[in-house]
């Protein structure tokens, strides 16, 4: 009886294994049909991006809009899509105003990404908020303006991005609105971001957010006269020299050393870096 | 009539060699990708190309040798280095192995058709 009983367990246990083993198999091979498909995809994007390069005003042929149209309608998919056409920046330099927006409004991928920027939920308005400045959806600025002092952290510092991508340097006067903390990290991407725009003739604007109560904010400004090498509001900064945050003493300092060592030209030219010359110690160029 | 002018594409990525070759693609190119070492070797062996743009390194080789076994290959032919890669040391001695231009991903179209332009 025990030994039929034992015959029959082991006959159980194996058959579970053998079904172990067909649905792992089954799995790698749906996981393999599932990744040649997004590479298909993938490629599809990138071949549609080529040829808008080649000519921005050629429209998507009718087969592979509906094919795109067909795929996007799956969630996962329409953020695989988005990511790519975002990724495609990473080989091809695209300026804000040469973005593939015809693409764009042809799959309505605006009208999706605005209706996330309504959500409630801080990390799907984050995503979205990315996803526009990243696409250049600039008809979504008003989301960014409104968002610029959220008091959820990923989705203010993801406006106050985007608001210097759409708008570059006159973006800074919004920054006067944000009452809230932004990390120096933060402060880096902004100043990252506004590099890759014109410089602008007058500095009226960072004299004055200079002037604004949020100590992080005027470290902000400080941290940009001193990276762009402004020399002409430099009395407004001084004036900061005995403020009680340490925090902006400290970048004050640093500005006047940079200031005092570099040589910078009284006319600041636009469109160009600066050319800082250093002055060494003992007084030389 | 004008000569149909050879080239190919080398990167491990599929899609950026499908990028550059839909935007390059014209009446007056033949366009051939490869994306591993032993695809490089194996259309080298039946090709001649007036131009390469290849990546430093991909797929079963370093970035020299794959300079090295494209120029031992194809004498005259040009070559653009497009990478991710940006150090100016490389890019020197890059140079000395002959290199026509260095490019930086991500490659700015004005610079690309340029170079193309100038090689071609």
């Amino acid at each position: 009886m025990t030994i039929k009983l034992l015959f029959y367990v082991i006959i159980i246990l194996l058959l579970i294994l053998v079904l172990l083993i067909i649905g792992v198999c089954f799995s790698i091979f749906l996981r393999h049909i599932r990744s040649k498909r997004l590479l298909k995809l993938k490629l599809v994007i990138y071949t549609l991006m080529g040829k808008f390069f080649k000519n921005p005003t050629l429209d998507i042929s009718y087969n592979m809009k509906l094919m795109l149209e067909k795929e996007i309608k799956s969630k996962l998919k329409f953020h695989y899509v988005i990511k790519h056409l975002i990724d495609v920046h990473s080989v091809i330099q695209i300026p804000v105003q040469q973005q593939p927006l015809s693409i764009i409004k042809t799959l309505k991928i605006d009208k999706r990404i605005e209706k996330e920027l309504k959500s409630s939920k801080s990390f799907k308005l984050a995503q979205a908020l990315r996803y526009s400045y990243k696409l250049g959806i600039v008809n979504h600025i008003n989301h960014f303006k409104k968002n610029v002092d959220s008091s959820k952290l990923t989705v203010r510092r993801e406006a106050q991005v985007g608001l210097v991508v759409f708008l570059g340097w006159d973006s800074l006067i919004l920054f006067n609105k944000v009452t809230h903390p932004i990390s120096l990290w933060q402060i880096i991407q902004v100043l990252d971001v506004l590099e890759t725009h014109p410089r602008p003739s007058s500095f009226v604007l960072l004299e004055r957010i200079l002037e604004s109560n949020n100590d992080d904010i005027v470290c902000l400004a400080i941290h940009c006269a001193t990276r762009f090498g402004v020399n002409t509001i430099q009395n407004k900064i001084f004036k900061h020299e005995k403020h009680t945050n340490e925090k902006v003493v400290t970048l004050v300092k640093a500005y006047y050393n940079f200031i005092r060592t570099h040589e910078i030209p009284v006319i600041l030219p636009l469109n160009k870096p600066i050319p800082l010359t250093k002055v060494n110690s003992n007084g030389t160029i | 009539m004008k000569t149909l002018k050879k080239i190919l594409l080398i990167n491990d990525d599929p899609a950026v060699t499908t990028l550059l070759k839909t935007y390059l693609l014209n009446k007056t190119t033949k366009i051939i990708l490869a994306h591993t070492y032993l695809e490089v070797l194996s259309v080298l062996k039946t090709n001649n190309f007036d131009l390469i743009l290849t990546d430093i390194s991909i797929t079963g080789t370093s970035g020299f040798q794959l300079i090295e076994t494209i120029k031992n290959s194809n004498l005259g032919c040009k070559i653009i280095v497009i990478t991710g890669m940006d150090q100016e040391n490389q890019q020197t001695m890059f140079k000395q192995f002959g290199i026509s231009s260095f490019l930086n991903f991500p490659v700015s179209l004005n610079a690309l058709n340029a170079n193309i332009k100038e090689v071609l």
